[in-house]
């Protein structure tokens, strides 16, 4: 892929988190692609389970908000990172909503092949956002 | 700087980091390097201060390995993503010792220039690292 079309793959991406449309988002995937998520607790493959790791953020986020401050391209992978918000008032992983908001800043890690992601491995501070919304809950032993 | 440059210059951190030898690794940061950092709880400035963020990692961990997958570089902007492991067995963060294990994948997004970093941002989970090793308890809220 050149340049210029994977800019474009991740202008859909963008687009398709800004409509928080999973459908659209995992479109942008191959049929075979691998999302190492902690959402979906390891390893996910297809559209369909990626959809619904899209799908749980948006759910449970109804105002999610996903702007990105930097794209990395090295042949075909690509690094993004994001700033992501929201507030848990549709409640995350099938929990109740708990009203509280969380933001974090997320990278992105993508393999691209033909117009389409087929590797993806978002990192960030999980556990720390599950405590921001208060569906964890820590304290120091 | 080229790619071969850049991926000396990587080679050199990495052993640096093998070697535990704080000065080589703050000496490849511009002396107004900035670092965000979720061990600093925000970000430092300079390589005195980036180095106590290395030095509380190694004397927390003596037993510290980065695992490096191939590093994504795109003009003066580097992703290097580790694997990290480790044994609690120095006390992190100027706490007790916990003899716990952890194992997290941290990226970290680099800017150089003229064979310095110029910018550093580990992203990580943090919190579920701290759980890891027994810092943090976490239950269900």
């Amino acid at each position: 892929m050149t340049r210029e079309e994977i800019v474009s793959l991740f202008a859909r991406c963008q687009d398709a988190m800004e409509r928080r449309d999973a459908a659209a988002m995992a479109a942008q995937h191959a049929g075979t692609c691998v999302m190492e998520s902690p959402t979906a607790g390891g390893s996910v493959t297809g559209r369909s389970a990626i959809a619904q790791v899209y799908e749980s953020w948006f759910r449970g986020f109804p105002d999610l908000v996903a702007t990105t401050d930097e794209l990395l391209i090295d042949g075909d992978r690509v690094a993004q990172l994001w700033t992501v918000s929201g507030t848990d008032t549709g409640g995350f992983l099938g929990l109740p909503p708990t009203g509280k908001p969380f933001k974090i800043p997320l990278l992105w890690l993508c393999t691209v092949q033909e117009n389409l992601i087929t590797h993806s491995h978002p990192i960030y501070d999980f556990t720390g956002m599950l405590v921001q919304i208060g569906v964890l809950k820590t304290k120091r032993v | 700087m080229s790619r071969d440059e850049i991926v000396r210059m990587f080679a050199l951190r990495h052993d640096a980091i093998n070697r535990r030898d704080l000065d080589f690794i703050v000496s490849q940061h511009a002396t107004d390097c900035e670092q965000i950092s979720p061990l600093a709880g925000g970000t430092v400035k300079g390589r005195e201060a980036i180095g106590k963020l290395y030095g509380t990692w190694f004397k927390g961990f003596p037993d510290a390995v980065w695992a490096y997958e191939e590093l994504l570089i795109d003009g003066d902007r580097i992703t290097e993503m580790t694997t990290q492991s480790g044994t609690d067995t120095g006390g992190f963060m100027g706490l007790p010792p916990t003899g716990k294990p952890f194992r997290v994948p941290v990226v970290w997004l680099f800017t150089v220039n003229n064979q310095q970093f110029t910018h550093a941002r580990p992203i990580y989970d943090f919190t579920g690292l701290l759980v890891q090793i027994g810092l943090l308890k976490a239950k269900p809220a």
